[in-house]
């Protein structure tokens, strides 16, 4: 069974229901549920579809454990991740289904709303050394689409990207799924990506499964700057090894004080020690193939500290 | 001689070419007879040619070859038409081709009410716009509410039935009665080609009556006119229509209040009179109500009566309601023609008897034994057996209420008390109420009381018709009157 | 949530009495299931029966609570927690005709009213606050079909209003209260008068005043709710269209964070009730056409 989990913050009810009803349509030959993660919508989420179940929260938890909360409510085997903002083409769900069993990280090609063009196959990281929020800029690790056609099939990608993701639910276990710490929004695709390699388990962008997104000019939610920085020191403090890890909270340094007191606050020593303990990759080797201008101290591989 | 001297033989004349003649084809609009100009006629036979009309509706065909034709024109703002003609050689054939010019055709769709008080369903919602919708059943079509005297107004949308060829203005009128008054709808519509249905905004031009009313029966007859043409039917409408003495203030416009309360105060021009004949829409104490003709009840079923106000008992599936409940409907009802200064009056024995639970009074008719005999002021009954219920004083939907509460709601309006439980008064103060409505008050028994005793009752009313054993207490200013 | 997939109700063992409204607590013994059924008893009046059964004694039989005969033959609301003494206090409406009284009746039988303080006031939907198994409790109730009011559980008979609403639930927590409130919106009834409505919850200090701003606690519509703390967690029961909704979430601290869910079931419950089951396990019951249903489930 197919568990699709939308997540979902004061989005324009025609525009959710047009997503469910996208889903419904192209899933309709596959045994599935769709879980509708209401993430605080003011007013409520009210929708009533088959297979449709909707799991809200009185307060705003943040898109990683809105999907973390969905997941978690998840019968399928197959998990797959959207925004409720999206369309489908009729064939997508079949392109990403062939490729699923690889266990791999999968994404769609990512269309604009009409369907008449494709806007990027999936995104490769790239470091940003500087902080200007003007220019929507926090330092740590961002991305840039892929938007040259890499061929037929499912393809390796750095970062999946595009609001529509698909994994074995095994896979997605064994990844420990989206990280526990993070808020509101942000960076979540850069952490789950990099922990995809680093874990061995990939990921992909199914080229022929087309999925359009509805790109708007600004949230329906407050996003902070704050929040964005804060999910970049957990992914530093949790997905990296040491002495990367360090080195990486100390470029993003000087961090907000705001951010500073909810690191302190948080416990990351059980969810890093998950991380680590499925480690294939070094994070010397995930910079040298994936971060094509990170910093030279985080491509250079370190001999393992002394006990 | 050589054959070739032989003088040439002098060459065949040609046969003469056939004389040809002509065609004069008079195109008429048989819609009102004139002739068509700027059409484009066509003929077949043995020659094919079009030509248009001219300033006298007439195409004309010159020289053409003689023979049969067939005549007619291809302009989609006209009907099809064929005639035929022969033409003879040095002739002028004439033929008239008739057609009927195509205009648009409107039929009523929708009617979407505006300036109206939207009439609730009984507390499931309210009705919808647009309130008249072709092809629903009549009984689906939404009521509407007005206050009396105001004009109506709608925006009428029509169905494009047949388009015209070329954009076109079609005038549209309605008409209808309610009462006394004749409203009138008119308006002009730009029809164009393409259109399916269009839409104009209307206002009657004369306003409603300036009295309380219901009309169920009226329809709207709908007319159009394209291009000055003449008047065609376009359908009809029938909205039910209540008409109110003022806006409703403090409720919601409850469907049921509306219809009781306008049906029996049709006429009524002053708050006197829709607090007096609204109020006689309960004496006959056989209301339904309106969403789905369920009968509304005073204790019916009794241990399942939980409505405790207007909004309760509109919602209660078996329809049945406290004392509350009517005695808010009946303010309620009030309250949509917008009068607001009806009061709900609790009747007690006293306030610290209910609140000790101790004491309250029995609704007509107890028989009380004699003997003992009966007192005014005191308490001499044992129930049972000396004291036991009579005929009962039938209640709305309900030939036999609980014979004893604690206490009771009522309703003072315009200076009168109205019990609409029982749709009983007015009734000029207290005293008359009580004299109508109680024979006595009863308590809990006392220890000294034979076993199996469940009530001791006293203060007989009919030695006692001068002297009020309640209190009557205003819950709008919390006083004893 | 994930562990609670679905919620199944069976019957209750053994012969139990058909009800109209049912309630669960806690006393010294455990969980108590309390049902109550109101019988007209002509002419005049009619009794109503509460009684109780113990699920930790399925072999037990219902034991009768309480009669009340009234004289007015309305069905009332009522709603049962431990006393200070620890067996069973019944909280019911007394009928007057117009306006209701609230009673308090011990497990030794004697009364004394709530209410009194306001004898010209209507009060109906009577709720001890939750958590069950804490006595003394606050007792809310609805006054004049409009303002939720809290009387304290000693001491001053006047009460706090906590706003309008229809029907109201006080849970204690740690260092206030949380409030769940439905409000009435237009759609048909459940029943005979199950109105439909939409729950919200807020946060209240000890003194019963706003701690935060109430929000929506589920985007539907329910019918009838109950709540309780199981092991550190605030748990809300609600029946709605399709079947019921489970909100939880943590007990001190936010408690206004919860995460609710709605499961289908093929019947249409009322009377839901909730409260700590054996460890782990919260105990659940609601009334099927009359009859009593159960089930358990984790902790959500």
């Amino acid at each position: 069974m197919i568990s699709f989990i939308v997540t979902a913050r004061n989005e324009s009810p025609p525009v959710l229901a047009a997503t469910i009803d996208s889903l419904l349509a192209t899933s309709a030959a596959h045994a599935r549920e769709i879980i509708l993660v209401d993430d605080s919508s003011d007013p409520p989420v009210e929708l009533d579809r088959p297979d449709l179940r909707i799991l809200r929260n009185t307060w705003p938890t943040g898109v990683a454990q809105s999907r973390r909360c969905g997941a978690a409510l998840a019968s399928g085997d197959i998990l797959v991740f959207t925004d409720a903002h999206m369309r489908f083409a009729p064939d997508w769900l079949e392109q990403m289904l062939a490729h699923v069993d690889s266990g791999a990280l999968l994404c769609a090609s990512w269309w604009d709303w009409e369907m008449t063009r494709p806007l990027c196959y999936g995104g490769e990281f790239l470091w940003c050394a500087e902080r200007d929020y003007h220019a929507g800029r926090t330092p740590g690790l961002t991305f840039r689409h892929l938007t040259r056609f890499p061929g037929a099939g499912a393809v390796d990608v750095p970062m999946v990207i595009g609001a529509c993701y698909m994994i074995l639910r095994c896979a997605y276990d064994r990844l420990g799924g989206f990280s526990p710490f993070f808020r509101v929004w942000g960076k979540s695709e850069q952490d789950i990506s990099a922990r995809a390699w680093i874990t061995g388990v990939g990921a992909r962008c199914v080229t022929g499964a087309r999925v359009a997104h509805l790109s708007r000019k600004q949230f329906p939610y407050p996003v902070r700057w704050e929040e964005i920085e804060f999910n970049q020191a957990a992914m530093a403090r949790t997905v990296f090894a040491e002495p990367v890890a360090r080195r990486m909270e100390e470029m993003l340094r000087p961090l907000p004080n705001e951010v500073e007191t909810w690191l302190a606050e948080a416990d990351f020593t059980a969810w890093r020690a998950q991380v680590q303990s499925r480690r294939r990759l070094t994070d010397a080797e995930f910079f040298r193939r994936f971060v094509p201008n990170a910093p030279e101290c985080f491509t250079r591989e370190e001999p393992p500290p002394l006990p | 001689m050589h054959e070739c001297s032989a003088a040439p033989a002098p060459p065949v004349s040609p046969p003469p070419p056939p004389v040809p003649g002509n065609l004069v084809v008079t195109v008429i609009d048989d819609g009102d007879g004139s002739k068509v100009t700027g059409i484009t006629v066509q003929i077949q036979g043995p020659q094919n040619s079009s030509a248009p009309t001219d300033g006298s509706g007439q195409a004309s065909f010159r020289g053409i070859p003689t023979g049969p034709y067939t005549i007619t024109h291809s302009d989609p703002c006209f009907t099809s038409a064929t005639t035929n003609a022969t033409v003879q050689p040095a002739q002028t054939a004439t033929a008239d081709l008739h057609v009927r010019q195509i205009h648009a055709v409107l039929q009523i769709k929708e009617l979407t009410y505006s300036g109206n008080n939207v009439v609730e369903k009984d507390t499931t919602g309210n009705f919808s716009s647009p309130e008249w919708v072709d092809g629903r059943a009549q009984a689906d079509q939404a009521p509407v509410s007005y206050k009396r005297g105001q004009n109506v107004a709608f925006t009428a949308k029509f169905k494009v039935t047949t388009a015209p060829c070329r954009a076109e203005a079609v005038a549209v009128k309605g008409s209808a009665t309610f009462g006394s008054a004749s409203l009138e709808w008119t308006g002009t519509v730009t029809v164009n080609p393409g259109d399916t249905e269009v839409s104009v905004s209307l206002t009657s031009n004369n306003p409603l009556p300036n009295a309380v009313g219901i009309f169920e029966a009226s329809d709207i007859s709908w007319q159009m006119n394209p291009v000055s043409k003449g008047w065609a039917a376009a359908g009809a409408t029938r909205n039910v229509l209540y008409v109110t003495l003022d806006n409703p203030s403090g409720t919601p416009n409850y469907w049921t209040l509306l219809d009781v309360s306008c049906r029996a105060a049709q006429g009524e021009t002053t708050v006197s009179g829709l607090i007096s004949k609204g109020f006689s829409g309960l004496t006959g104490r056989a209301i339904s109500r309106k969403r789905d003709g369920h009968d509304l009840t005073y204790w019916n079923p009794a241990n399942t009566c939980t409505a405790t106000n207007t909004a309760l008992l509109l919602a209660a599936a078996n329809g049945a309601g406290q004392c509350g409940s009517w005695a808010e409907f009946l303010i309620d009802m009030y309250k949509a023609h917008g009068i607001t200064t009806a009061d709900k009056i609790l009747i007690v024995r006293t306030q610290a008897a209910f609140a000790a639970s101790s004491e309250g009074f029995l609704v007509k008719h107890w028989v009380f034994d004699h003997p003992p005999a009966s007192a005014a002021s005191a308490y001499t009954h044992f129930v049972p057996p000396q004291c036991r219920t009579g005929v009962p004083l039938p209640g709305q939907h309900n030939a036999s209420p609980p014979p004893a509460f604690y206490n009771h709601f009522i309703v003072r309006a315009d200076g009168k008390f109205w019990d609409p439980s029982y749709g009983a008064g007015p009734f000029a103060d207290q005293k008359a109420w009580e004299n109508a409505a109680i024979d006595g008050l009863f308590r809990d028994p006392p220890a000294a009381a034979p076993p199996g005793t469940t009530l001791q009752t006293g203060f007989d009313k009919s030695l006692n018709a001068n002297t009020n054993i309640l209190e009557f207490w205003n819950l709008t200013t919390n006083t004893k009157i | 949530m994930a562990e609670m997939q679905k919620i199944q109700f069976t019957r209750v063992p053994g012969e139990a009495p058909a009800a109209d409204s049912l309630r669960l607590m806690r006393d010294k013994g455990g969980v108590l299931l309390v049902v109550s059924r109101t019988t007209p008893t002509p002419p005049l009046g009619a009794n109503t029966v509460f009684s109780a059964f113990a699920p930790a004694s399925p072999g037990a039989p219902w034991s009768v609570l309480a009669q009340v005969h009234e004289v007015v033959p309305a069905q009332p609301a009522w709603d049962v927690a431990a006393g200070p003494d620890g067996r069973p206090e019944i909280v019911y409406e007394k009928p007057g005709g117009a306006i209701n009284a609230l009673i308090l009746r011990n497990a030794a039988g004697e009364t004394q009213p709530v209410s009194a303080a306001y004898p010209l006031q209507s009060f109906s939907a009577p709720r001890f606050a939750r958590p069950s198994g804490v006595p003394p409790a606050w007792l809310t109730a609805i006054a004049d079909n409009r303002t939720c009011v809290a009387f304290p559980p000693a001491g001053s008979a006047a009460y706090h209003s906590l706003g309008e609403c229809a029907e109201g639930l006080l849970v204690k927590t740690g260092v206030g209260f949380v409030y769940l409130c439905k409000t009435r919106v237009p759609g048909p009834v459940r029943g005979n008068l199950l109105s439909p409505g939409r729950i919200h919850i807020a946060a209240l200090d000890a003194e019963l005043r706003p701690a935060g701003p109430p929000v929506q606690l589920f985007g539907g519509i329910v019918y009838e709710f109950d709540a309780d703390i199981i092991q550190g967690r605030l748990v809300v029961l609600a029946t709605t269209p399709k079947g019921v909704m489970i909100a939880a979430g943590p007990a001190q601290g936010q408690a206004t964070r919860l995460t609710s869910l709605e499961h289908a079931l093929p019947v249409a419950l009322t009377s839901p009730a909730i409260v700590a089951g054996p460890p782990g396990k919260a105990y659940l019951a609601a009334l099927d056409a009359a009859r009593v249903v159960t089930a358990e489930i984790p902790v959500p």
